[in-house]
């Protein structure tokens, strides 16, 4: 099933959302939140925990009313639409699947709800479950699937609308890691092929990494870095955003300032040899920290690298050029829980 | 050994069953031989299909309203909604003659609203009808309530976006999962429907009497025990069939939730909820404020001299005074007795478990009046004693507690319990600090309801009571009987006083937690 993607509207074109909840605290959710993304383009949508994103992906789908702000999708105005109305695929961090239907009523349940006669439904509902891989599992109950399949259904179910634009919450975050690894090739092949924007809300950098090609950070309800995924992570804007991205090597300067040590920046076995203040057993290595004179340095080393610390001590030369100054902002704001 | 002692748990509450119920039905039964010929008169099958056919009515309008307005209720939030479902309570604790003269006030032939609108509707069965709702729509409110809160927000949500309007995510997704609560609560007011015996009494006359009435009439007044018997087993097969269904479907136990979080409801929603509540409120409240009013304004204009009367006569204090009494003693008999059946029932494993859980229903199923007659043919020597009255009284209260204990028993998650004893804890001292505290609010709400029935109780004590024992309920039926306004003001005194009561006792042993289903 292919969906034909809007030629000249984005899939999503999300302008100015803000919600704040009502309540003894008033937590403001999000601010001033625009996103776009293109057709057949996949956007990450990255933040800690309660920065504010899911808020984001619930107003784009309509479950949630921004108190301000637009929502296009495929260029239509869909700001004072119900959910059912606006024609997106979204698929629940925990799936939400009917426990009273089988899977390929699950599945069928969109084209159903839309008009499509039962046949026709179902017939639409195994082509999705053929693209995830179980076109065999239409007759079971959803209670009788495992974590990773149940996730692929959820899927499926939001595929089969041949909505325009796909929604993933946390789409792997319920899985152990081997079936992480797994699913996140399956996905990306999966995106490439049904031409659907796609907006991912997740927490994990790597999953952005893997599957998005642009990323928004999000940090307490606001966007504070958009671009190329690549970009994003080679260059944060701040050290905040560094140190989310997993950028371990941020040394403080005077001034309010940082400097970000780049992984490229360092090469093994080159330059002074510094002593060795911390190491750590990884499952793919170690994690060591060479005390350099401007500041401590982490390194993760591999079983093979690891043969280069001789007497507690490493070579390591940083490349002056690549370091980063970005300014640091890791206290200035506390992140709502 | 520990099997053991779940059997000496069960021990106590079961002989109590055995011999305040088992036995004396079994002596009513044998008494005559069951005249099963009556089944084929006319007269008695035209009862039975009344009896059913308003049951059956009752409990198709209470779904109607009730299961809409639940639905909604479980999803949004308007201004009034906990005020609402809190007061709901109020009926579950209305004594039935309080009700009774409530709908009278309003609906009976000097009520305030048929001389407004010269209708009159005493003469049919609209105000029985109007009564079994007054009763069971806060049941089934409660209970579908229960039902739409389990489903979680999120399938909604996810039926919403895949392009199902609200109605249409309500009928494919909300309404097939929370079914077990639904039909629950259908079978459970059919079930009360069937068996009430103070509203068709009162509010019946003969046209409209139901099975339960008859009992009453052929036992006390006619002295038929035969065709009585045959009544009762047909009773009894009827109640029995809809009892099993209702555990069956609530096996998974039923709370309603607290619905923190949700969001407002947007404005047409917020209109049909705000209908909804107020069509509930007319029906469930109204009577209530009647009664209230009706005893300080009369047709002379607002006097106190009800009031004067019933509070200055001794009659009345020595009617309040047996009320507490009764009620005290058998609220205490029916915690022990209850609550060690709930202990037993969830300390069993397997059908065990399962049997303990079905038995402490039966005082549920049979009919109070039928129990009744059965202690003055069981044991004569004891007839217009106070331990029977007390015994038939705790009877009643213990299947509450238990009902109201065992689904918190059961929702102990297993592991705390196992922690508790990792950090040190003795058995005794799990139950101490853990279980008791945990399941107290259930426990609480078990026994605030036990009280409450207790304190209107009113069929096994026109039987069983000896004058000097008159209670509010029996002194409010007393009055009821005797014509003038005079008398209905007076009643309506009483009445006040006997709610006021009721809630009180309810309000002060339930502590506001409300863990009431």
């Amino acid at each position: 099933m292919t969906i034909h993607p809007a030629t000249i509207h984005a899939a999503l074109d999300a302008q100015n959302l803000s919600k704040r909840y009502s309540g003894p605290q008033g937590i403001q959710a999000a601010q001033e939140v625009s996103l776009r993304v293109e057709a057949g383009e996949t956007v990450a949508l990255l933040g800690p925990s309660g920065c504010g994103k899911s808020t984001v992906l619930r107003m784009i789908a309509g479950l949630e009313v921004p108190d301000s702000g637009t929502v296009q999708v495929g260029g239509r105005d869909v700001t004072a639409l119900p959910p059912e109305a606006r024609h997106i695929g979204l698929v629940f961090q925990d799936y939400a699947l009917f426990p009273h239907l089988s899977v390929l009523d699950n599945v069928a349940y969109g084209p159903r709800v839309r008009g499509l006669p039962r046949p026709a439904a179902r017939s639409q509902a195994r082509e999705a479950l053929t693209l995830v891989n179980l076109a065999e599992f239409g007759s079971r109950r959803v209670t009788e699937l495992s974590g990773g399949q149940a996730q692929r259904v959820a899927l499926a179910r939001a595929l089969a609308t041949s909505s325009p634009l796909l929604l993933l919450d946390e789409p792997l975050s319920n899985l152990d890691e081997r079936l992480r690894a797994e699913l996140r090739g399956e996905l990306r092949a999966l995106f490439a092929r049904v031409g659907a924007g796609v907006l991912l809300v997740t927490h994990d950098q790597r999953e952005a990494l893997a599957l998005a090609g642009r990323v928004a950070v999000m940090r307490a309800g606001r966007v504070v870095q958009q671009g190329a995924a690549r970009e994003v992570f080679g260059h944060p804007a701040t050290a905040w955003v560094a140190a989310f991205l997993g950028h371990a090597n941020l040394w403080p300067q005077p001034g309010g300032a940082c400097l970000l040590v780049p992984e490229q920046a360092l090469t093994l076995g080159e330059g002074e040899s510094y002593p060795i203040t911390a190491r750590q057993q990884e499952d793919s290595g170690e994690t060591v920290t060479v005390a350099h004179p401007r500041g401590p340095l982490t390194l993760g080393l591999s079983a093979r690298e690891s043969l280069q610390m001789v007497e507690g001590r490493l070579r390591v030369r940083v490349d002056e050029e690549q370091l980063q100054r970005l300014p640091d902002d890791r206290e200035s704001v506390s992140t709502p829980i | 050994m520990a099997r053991h002692r779940t059997f000496l748990l069960a021990l106590l509450p079961l002989s109590f069953m055995a011999l305040l119920l088992a036995l004396p039905l079994g002596r009513t039964l044998a008494e005559g031989g069951v005249n099963l010929s009556i089944w084929r008169d006319p007269y008695f099958v035209g009862r039975l299909g009344w009896t059913l056919g308003q049951a059956l009515g009752t409990a198709a309008a209470a779904l109607a309203v009730g299961g809409p307005l639940a639905y909604l209720l479980s999803r949004w939030e308007v201004p009034g909604r906990a005020a609402f479902l809190r007061f709901l309570l109020l009926p579950f604790v209305t004594p039935t003659l309080v009700a009774v003269l409530g709908l009278t006030a309003l609906l009976g032939p000097q009520g305030w609203i048929t001389r407004l609108l010269g209708l009159d509707l005493s003469d049919g069965p609209g105000l029985l009808l109007l009564g079994n709702l007054f009763f069971n729509l806060p049941v089934m409110i409660r209970l579908a309530h229960a039902g739409f809160a389990r489903v979680p927000p999120n399938l909604i949500g996810a039926a919403r976006s895949l392009g199902a309007p609200g109605w249409k995510a309500a009928w494919t997704v909300a309404l097939p999962l929370a079914l077990p609560g639904l039909t629950a609560g259908f079978i459970l007011v059919f079930l009360y429907s069937a068996l009430s015996f103070g509203l068709p009494l009162t509010l019946g006359g003969e046209r409209y009497s139901t099975l339960e009435v008859e009992i009453y009439t052929l036992t006390a007044y006619q002295l038929r025990l035969p065709e009585a018997s045959a009544l009762i087993v047909g009773q009894l097969l009827l109640t029995g069939a809809a009892t099993w269904a209702y555990t069956a479907l609530t096996r998974g136990g039923a709370g309603v939730g607290a619905g923190r979080g949700l969001p407002p409801a947007p404005r047409h929603i917020r209109v049909i909820l705000w209908a909804l509540m107020g069509g509930v409120s007319l029906i469930c409240f109204a009577p209530l404020l009647a009664v209230v009013a009706r005893s300080v304004l009369t047709s002379g204009g607002p006097s106190l001299g009800a009031w004067q009367t019933v509070l200055g006569s001794a009659e009345t204090w020595a009617l309040v005074g047996n009320t507490l009494r009764f009620g005290v003693l058998a609220l205490i008999g029916a915690v022990l007795l209850g609550g060690l059946h709930a202990l037993a029932a969830w300390r069993a494993r397997g059908p065990a478990s399962r049997v303990l859980d079905g038995l402490s229903l039966l005082p549920l199923m049979v009919s109070p009046v039928s129990l009744a007659v059965g202690y003055l043919l069981a044991y004569p020597a004891l007839s217009a004693t106070l331990p029977m009255l007390i015994g038939a009284y705790t009877l009643l209260g213990m299947p509450l507690v238990t009902r109201s204990l065992l689904p918190a028993l059961r929702a102990l998650p297993p592991r705390t319990l196992e922690a508790a004893r990792t950090l040190g804890a003795g058995s005794w001292t799990v139950w101490r600090t853990v279980t008791l505290p945990l399941t107290l609010p259930a426990l609480r709400g078990g026994a605030a309801l036990a009280l409450a029935t207790v304190l209107g109780e009113f069929g096994a004590t026109l039987v069983l009571t000896r004058p000097e024992w008159a209670t509010l309920s029996t002194g409010l039926y007393d009055r009821l009987g005797r014509p003038g306004e005079r008398n209905l003001t007076e009643a309506c005194a009483l009445a006040t006083l006997l709610l006021v009561l009721a809630v009180l006792a309810f309000t002060l042993l339930d502590g506001g937690e409300g863990e009431v289903t």
